[in-house]
């Protein structure tokens, strides 16, 4: 797959998206300021940046969780802000922190988002989706007695389950063991394959490297850099052959961090 | 030797500093402060009306030996409820945030027993003070009622530690050993002995029975407990009470100091009973610690009432049916109503609470004839509402740090609103209206006066689950136990009620307008009674439609409008 194909429909566009929280001080705090991108199907992007970079923000915005205070969002076609619905349909979310609900089991969280996304035939893929996640022993445990990890692979489960468009994951690994961690690096890529964009959110940067092929970098809610590991390293740290972690400090250190990609 | 070590001693004076600099901080800005002034005038108000009571009271005040009947009463049932409650909080509680601190510092154990009573006294100085004006209300001496009460809830503190602890280790040390079959063998025993005294006790012609029987069927006069109090064996039963009881009732400041001094006394061996119990209850501790905290965000999270209670492991072999559908409206649904399945116990339990009082509440408005039955229905729907609606919550509250997810779903903003708010509103309609039809049957049949009642139930009933929804969604607040900022949440409480309660009050009002409006008027202009009754009921339908439709599109606009950054508020 070659996510950077001419003439391929995007799965996500954004245009110009600003945001601003009115809490912040006396002028309020620019969270995004005009950021532009766009994600093909099957593509996984890596989204980076320090704390308050904007990242959360940006993720929550395309998600549908947050208004749209100017620019525009388009997901599969379907501009976000006018045929919301439509959007929705084709984008599944996992947050940082996945609370599933105390009174379904492991398996009804699965039937709850199949009926939510007009699934009929849906056992099949959830136990298959179940037993890559070895959460298969669980199907009749409680989401209230789920530890972390196994709340985060749930989560990406749901995520899967419908086929979506794009799937936005903000900060996935986080509880999960270093068999967990393969497995769900094993199925972002997998999901990929059957082409479903990906929005990585994370600050393991190794993570992001060994994933996605393109990268976005934020800074003070302005896009820094976005493309291929290789042209940041031409385009952010001439000369050097390091890895994201060394184009990501050269490209969010202050002097750097005017730069717009 | 009861006061705790010096570190101890530092460690809640800078709590109780933290926590006033928190209110202080809480009252800077404009809001804040609103609302601390209005729940200071509200508790300080309350408290107020109480002193000055106690003062009117003066020269009123009952005979020695009912004070000290009442005394005993209070004491009797305080002594109950504290000593089961011991019962299911083993060990010794620590918050959790506290608790590895405390266990890992150079401290003796004896010494945190010490300092978690000491901290427990003065935070129940406010409950103490309470229950304390209630008996200074009739006390001889005023401020021995009050040193009474405070006095015996400090004891009683020391004493249900103690409890905790013992019962902790008997459990661990016995209970834990038994097989399963032995256990259930020993919950049969004890269930058979009680049956068997109950049936002995009511065979025969025991006189404290039938004397106690005679003081429950002629209520306690007055409010006092002191009727009760004189049977027997409830009288034995509280003897160890009597310090406190003496105390409360002496006649005399000269009369009441040894009684004080035996108090005192009574109160510090207490404080070093417990702390010098020999049993290791670090485990114990860290358990209880662990479930009181999940039972606090659990009640964080829900928003108290029945949708805050566990749901247990074998619950989840209960199917949930889809009772709205397969759609993505059903699935929203169907989603809540296995919070109502699975939590069957609670809510059974709820329901029945209410449901019972409220029958024996409206069966007191006498009178006879259609009006009155009308009457009696209709006040049964409003309380009904009011109670169920609180009591069985399956909202947004228990929703709230999930709004984030639950906005991505691809439904829209009303559709969202209305599916989560349908298994509770269907719950408490079919309850309400269950009940009423069970009620007039008792009372002698279904008529057609109960008609336009069930017909408005579904109306009031959605009226104030979306109000109620409608204002948490635009004001998010959920009162939890151990929250900062005491003052304000009653302001803020009270405020929120109010508003609700004007909303409500508009929106069921003008029902009501409606359909007694045409009831009563169209009989005017010649429509007979009961068609006038049959035309009132469906304007005041027509008219509870167009608002509750009203009161969905605010919803779905109030939920589409909700800023998650306020999530956990």
């Amino acid at each position: 797959m070659d996510p950077a194909a001419p003439n391929r429909p995007s799965a996500l566009s954004v245009a110009g998206l600003s945001k601003t929280y009115e809490s912040g001080g006396e002028h309020g705090v620019q969270a995004l300021s005009e950021l532009s991108l766009e994600v093909a199907p099957g593509e996984i992007l890596g989204l980076v940046g320090p704390n308050g970079a904007g990242k959360t923000t940006a993720l929550r915005t395309i998600a549908g969780i947050l208004p749209i205070q100017r620019g525009a969002i388009s997901i599969c076609g379907h501009d976000l802000a006018r045929a919301e619905r439509d959007a929705k349909r084709c984008l599944a979310w996992v947050g940082d922190d996945p609370q599933p609900f105390e009174t379904l089991t492991v398996e009804e969280h699965l039937e709850f988002t199949a009926a939510l996304y007009g699934m009929r035939d849906w056992r099949a893929r959830a136990g298959e989706l179940l037993a890559r996640a070895e959460l298969e022993s669980k199907r009749d445990a409680l989401g209230g007695e789920l530890s972390r990890g196994m709340r985060q692979k749930l989560a990406l489960c749901c995520a899967w389950l419908p086929r979506p468009a794009l799937v936005l994951l903000d900060e996935p690994l986080t509880g999960l063991d270093p068999r967990g961690i393969q497995r769900a690096k094993d199925s972002i890529r997998a999901q990929a394959a059957e082409g479903t964009a990906v929005i990585l959110s994370s600050h393991l940067l190794e993570l992001v490297e060994e994933l996605a092929q393109r990268i976005l970098i934020l800074d003070r809610g302005r896009s820094v850099f976005l493309g291929t590991l290789q042209e940041a390293r031409e385009r952010l740290a001439p000369g050097a052959q390091g890895s994201l972690r060394d184009v990501f400090f050269a490209a969010t250190a202050d002097d750097a961090s005017g730069a717009d990609a | 030797m009861i006061v705790p070590p010096a570190p101890l001693r530092l460690l809640a004076r800078r709590k109780f500093q933290g926590w006033w600099r928190k209110q202080l901080r809480r009252a800077r800005t404009p809001g804040g402060a609103i609302l601390a002034l209005i729940g200071l005038t509200v508790i300080g108000g309350w408290f107020a009306w109480m002193i000055f009571s106690v003062v009117l009271a003066r020269g009123i005040g009952a005979g020695s030996a009912d004070v000290a009947n009442a005394a005993r009463g209070v004491g009797l049932f305080a002594a109950l409820f504290t000593t089961l409650n011991a019962l299911s909080m083993r060990g010794l509680y620590i918050p959790r945030e506290e608790i590895e601190l405390l266990f890992a510092a150079p401290l003796a154990r004896a010494d945190l027993v010490r300092h978690r009573l000491w901290v427990a006294g003065l935070r129940s100085m406010f409950g103490g003070l309470f229950m304390g004006l209630f008996i200074a209300l009739e006390a001889p001496v005023r401020a021995y009622g009050v040193i009474a009460a405070v006095l015996g809830l400090w004891t009683l503190a020391a004493w249900s530690q103690a409890v905790a602890i013992v019962a902790g280790a008997l459990e661990r040390r016995v209970l834990d050993r038994l097989t399963k079959a032995t256990r259930w063998l020993a919950i049969g025993l004890f269930a058979l002995l009680v049956l068997g005294f109950l049936a002995w006790s009511t065979s025969g012609e025991h006189a404290w029975v039938s004397g106690l029987r005679e003081r429950m069927l002629q209520g306690l006069p007055g409010g006092r407990l002191s009727g009760l109090l004189s049977v027997e064996p409830l009288r034995t039963l509280a003897l160890p009470i009597e310090p406190w009881a003496r105390l409360a009732a002496a006649p005399s400041a000269l009369a009441g100091l040894p009684w004080l001094a035996l108090c005192v006394l009574l109160w510090a061996c207490g404080i070093e009973l417990a702390a010098r119990l020999p049993i290791d209850f670090r485990e114990l501790s860290l358990e209880t610690s662990s479930n009181i905290a999940e039972r606090i965000r659990r009640v964080r999270r829900s928003g108290g009432a029945v949708s805050s209670s566990k749901v247990r492991a074998l619950n989840s072999l209960r199917r949930v049916p889809w009772c709205f559908g397969r759609s993505p409206l059903g699935a929203i649904a169907w989603r809540k109503t296995a919070g109502v399945v699975r939590r069957a116990r609670g809510t059974l339990f709820m329901s029945l609470l209410v449901i019972a009082l409220l029958s024996l509440l409206v069966r007191s408005f006498g009178g006879e004839g259609a009006s009155a039955a009308l009457l009696r229905s209709g006040m049964f729907a409003l309380f009904g509402t009011f109670y169920l609606c609180n009591g069985l919550r399956f909202d947004f509250r228990e929703d709230l740090g999930r709004l984030a997810v639950m906005k991505t779903w691809p439904v829209g903003a009303w559709t969202l609103f209305c599916a989560t708010l349908l298994p509770q509103w269907s719950l408490v309609t079919l309850l309400l209206c269950g009940a009423l039809c069970v009620l007039n049957l008792v009372d002698g049949g279904l008529s057609l006066e109960l008609a336009p009642v069930l017909f408005a139930v579904p109306l009031l009933v959605a009226y104030w689950i979306a109000i109620d929804n409608i204002v948490f969604l635009l004001a998010p607040f959920r009162t939890t136990p151990g929250q900062d900022g005491m003052l304000q949440n009653a302001g803020r409480a009270m405020l929120m009620g109010l508003v609700r309660m004007v909303v409500y009050g508009l929106f069921a009002g003008t029902i009501g307008l409606a359909f007694a409006g045409t009831w009563r008027l169209l009989p005017l202009a010649g429509v007979s009674e009961r068609s006038a009754l049959a035309l009132g009921t469906l304007a005041g339908l027509g008219v509870g439609c167009v608002g509750a439709a009203a009161l969905t599109w605010v919803g779905g606009r109030a939920l589409a409008r909700f800023d998650v950054a306020r999530e956990g508020a």
